[in-house]
C-alpha cells in the first residue's frame, strides 16, 4: 500500500482532567490511502464522530488529546496552531454533517456559503466565487443552479441541502472528505442518490473519503475498507467484502446479524446484540465488549486484547480469536 | 385591532418626533433660552402655544430643544451599550473558560443594581455633563446586553452550521460575525429598541435630579423639575414635558414589542 493520506495513530481523547478524566477515545488507529474510502461503523457512543471531529481539529469543549497523532499528508494535525488548521480546513480536508437541516446557516444565501471557502482559500473575487458556486451546485446535481444559488436553506429540501453541503465541502477540491452520517437524516430514496453522488465524485475527483455511519448498507455501497468501532477503539478492520463474508469480531458478527436482509423470511425476528453500549463513564474492565459478548472467555473481563493482524489487511482485537 | 392602533400611533409619533429633532432650528417659534419678562408663567396664547415658564421662556421651544437631547442620548447610549455588551457577551459565550466566568460574574453583580443607581453612580464619579450622561446610561445598560447576547450565542454555538463553518476554514472572527451574530440579531434588535425608551427615561430622571443636562440647557427632565417647583403657579411646563417623555417611552416600547412579534417566525405566520 502507498503512504496513507490520513493516519490516526493511537489517538486517546479524554474529557476533564486528573482523576475525573473520562477517556472517550481509547487508542484509535485508522488510516486512509489516497482515493480510498474507509467506512467507520459502530453504535451511537462508540466514538466514531468524535474521531472525525478530532481529525478536523474541532475538539469538543473540556476535552483534550491525551496521546496519539493525526498525520495528514505527512503533518501532525494535532501539533498545528488554530491558524494553520484554518488554512487546511475546507481546503485540503473538508467535512459534511449528519443534519443537512441545521448544517447550513439559515440566514445566509446558499451561494454565499459555498463561496466563503472559495474566497478564503483560493482568494477568488466575489463574482468569480459566485460563478464557481453555481458550477459546484451543478456538479452535485442541483437543477437550475443559477436560481438556486440565491436560495435560503429553508427554501430547499433535505436532499438538496445535503447536496449543497457536499458542494460547499468540495468547493476547494479537498484531498479528504469526512462524511459524518451523511445519509442518516434523509429518506431512503434520497440516501441512495447521495451515495451515488459521493461515489461519482470520488471517481471523478480522486477524493479520499472517511464515511461514518451505523448503516452497513451505506458501507457496502461506498467503502473499500471498514473499521468497526466499539467503546472508543477500533475492534476490527477489514476489506469491506471480507467483513460481510466472514466477520471476525463477535461485535461485527452481531452488527451484521442485526441488519435486515431482503431475502429474510418475514416471520423471522431480527437478531439483536443483547445489552446496550456502556456509557463512557462506566466502561467495563478488560475488553469493553465482554458483558455483551456471546463468545467471552475468562480473560476477557481482565485484560483488553491487542489488535492483531490476521490475513491480508485484516486486524481484529479479540481474545476468542487468538485462542481458536 | 388595538395593537395595530398603538403600533401605528407609535410609528407616526416617532416619525414626527424625528422630524422635530432634525428640523428643530426651523420649527422652534422662539429661542428656547430667550426670556420674556412681561409674560412669565403665562398660559397658552397665539404667541406662546404651550405658555411660558417662570423665567418667561417659551415652553414649546424648550420641549423641542429638549427632544434633541433626549433623542441623541436615548439613541446613542443603547448603541454604545449594544456594541460593548454584544462584543463581550458573544466572545464570552464563544470561547468559554475563565473569561466567560469573569464576565458572567461581573454582569450578575452589575445586574443586581438598578440601572438608575448605576447611572447615578457613574455621573457622580465623572461629574454631570452630556458625554458623561451618555456614558453613564450606556454603562447601566451594558449588563443586559451581555446577558442576552451570551445566552443567545450559547444556543447558536451548538448549531451544526457553526461547526460546519469552522470545518470550512472560517476563522473565529468570521464565524462570530457571519454566522453567530446574524442568527442572534432578532432579540438584540428588539432589546435595543426597548432600551431606547429606557435610556430616554433614565436621561429624564437623571436630569430631573440635577445630574444630567445642566441649566439653562433644556432637557425634558429639567423642564419637569423646574415646572414642578412652580406647579401651582403654572402646571403646563411640567405637564407637557412629562407628556413628551411618556409618549416617547411608550412609543419605543410598543415598537419593540411589535418588532419582537414581527421577527418571531412562529408568530408572524399567524
Amino acid at each position: 500500500m502507498t503512504a496513507p493520506l490520513l493516519s490516526v495513530e493511537g489517538l486517546r481523547l479524554a474529557f476533564g482532567t486528573g482523576e475525573d478524566a473520562i477517556e472517550a477515545l481509547r487508542g484509535v488507529d485508522i488510516s486512509i490511502g489516497p482515493g480510498e474510502c474507509l467506512g467507520l461503523v459502530g453504535e451511537s457512543g462508540s466514538g466514531k464522530s468524535l474521531t472525525a471531529f478530532t481529525t478536523m481539529g474541532l475538539l469538543p469543549t473540556q476535552s483534550q488529546v491525551v496521546a496519539g497523532r493525526v498525520m495528514f499528508a505527512g503533518q501532525d494535525l494535532l501539533q498545528k496552531s488554530e491558524r494553520e488548521l484554518e488554512q487546511l480546513r475546507g481546503n485540503d480536508l473538508s467535512m459534511i454533517f449528519q443534519e443537512p437541516m441545521t448544517a447550513l446557516n439559515p440566514v445566509m444565501h446558499v451561494g454565499e456559503q459555498i463561496a466563503a471557502p472559495l474566497r478564503r482559500h483560493l482568494g477568488l473575487s466575489r463574482k468569480a466565487a459566485r460563478t464557481r458556486a453555481i458550477e459546484q451546485l451543478d456538479l452535485v446535481g442541483i437543477p437550475d443552479p443559477h436560481a438556486r444559488v440565491d436560495n435560503f436553506p429553508h427554501e430547499m429540501s433535505g436532499g438538496m441541502r445535503q447536496r449543497t453541503m457536499i458542494a460547499m465541502a468540495l468547493a476547494c477540491d479537498p484531498k479528504l472528505l469526512i462524511a459524518d452520517e451523511p445519509t442518516t437524516a434523509l429518506d431512503t430514496t434520497i440516501q441512495a442518490q447521495i451515495i451515488e453522488l459521493l461515489n461519482g465524485l470520488r471517481r471523478e475527483l480522486g477524493l479520499s473519503i472517511l464515511i461514518i455511519t451505523h448503516d452497513l448498507g451505506v458501507i457496502a455501497e461506498m467503502a473499500d475498507r471498514v473499521a468497526v468501532m466499539y467503546g472508543g477503539r477500533v475492534v476490527e478492520e477489514s476489506p469491506v467484502d471480507k467483513l460481510f463474508d466472514e466477520p471476525l469480531h463477535p461485535y461485527s458478527k452481531g452488527l451484521l446479524r442485526s441488519t435486515p436482509d431482503i431475502d429474510m423470511p418475514v416471520a423471522r425476528r431480527l437478531a439483536t446484540i443483547s445489552g446496550a453500549v456502556p456509557h463512557v463513564t462506566e466502561l467495563p474492565s478488560g475488553c469493553t465488549f465482554h458483558p455483551r459478548c456471546p463468545d467471552r472467555l475468562e480473560i476477557c473481563s481482565k485484560e483488553a486484547p491487542e489488535e492483531k493482524c490476521v490475513g491480508a489487511g485484516r486486524r481484529v482485537a479479540c481474545w476468542a480469536r487468538d485462542v481458536s | 385591532m388595538l395593537d395595530r392602533f398603538f403600533i401605528r400611533f407609535s410609528l407616526v409619533f416617532l416619525g414626527a418626533l424625528a422630524c422635530v429633532v432634525v428640523f428643530a432650528d426651523v420649527i422652534q417659534p422662539h429661542d428656547p433660552l430667550a426670556q420674556d419678562f412681561l409674560n412669565r408663567s403665562a398660559g397658552p396664547s397665539a404667541e406662546y402655544w404651550l405658555g411660558t415658564d417662570t423665567l418667561g421662556r417659551d415652553v414649546l421651544s424648550r420641549i423641542i430643544e429638549g427632544a434633541r437631547l433626549s433623542m441623541i442620548i436615548g439613541i446613542a447610549s443603547p448603541l454604545i451599550a449594544a456594541v460593548i455588551g454584544i462584543s463581550m457577551g458573544t466572545t464570552a459565550a464563544y470561547f468559554g473558560g475563565w473569561v466567560e466566568r469573569v464576565i458572567t460574574r461581573v454582569t450578575d453583580m452589575m445586574m443586581s443594581f438598578d440601572p438608575l443607581l448605576l447611572g447615578v453612580l457613574i455621573v457622580a464619579l465623572l461629574g454631570p455633563g452630556l458625554q458623561n450622561l451618555a456614558v453613564a446610561i450606556a454603562f447601566a445598560l451594558v449588563p443586559s446586553f451581555i446577558r442576552l447576547s451570551r445566552g443567545s450565542t450559547l444556543a447558536v454555538r451548538q448549531e451544526a452550521y457553526v461547526d460546519a463553518a469552522i470545518a470550512m476554514g472560517r476563522n473565529t472572527t468570521g464565524t462570530i460575525l457571519r454566522h453567530v451574530l446574524p442568527n442572534i440579531s432578532g432579540p438584540l434588535i428588539v432589546m435595543t429598541t426597548i432600551w431606547v425608551g429606557t435610556a430616554i427615561r433614565l436621561e429624564a430622571t437623571l436630569s430631573f435630579i440635577g445630574l444630567g443636562a445642566q441649566p439653562p440647557m433644556p432637557s425634558w427632565g429639567n423642564i419637569v423639575r423646574e415646572g414642578v417647583s412652580d406647579i401651582f403657579g403654572s402646571p403646563l411646563p411640567a405637564l407637557f414635558a412629562g407628556l413628551a417623555i411618556t409618549l416617547t417611552v411608550l412609543s419605543f416600547n410598543v415598537l419593540g414589542d411589535a418588532l419582537r412579534d414581527w421577527l418571531d417566525p412562529e408568530r408572524r405566520n399567524q
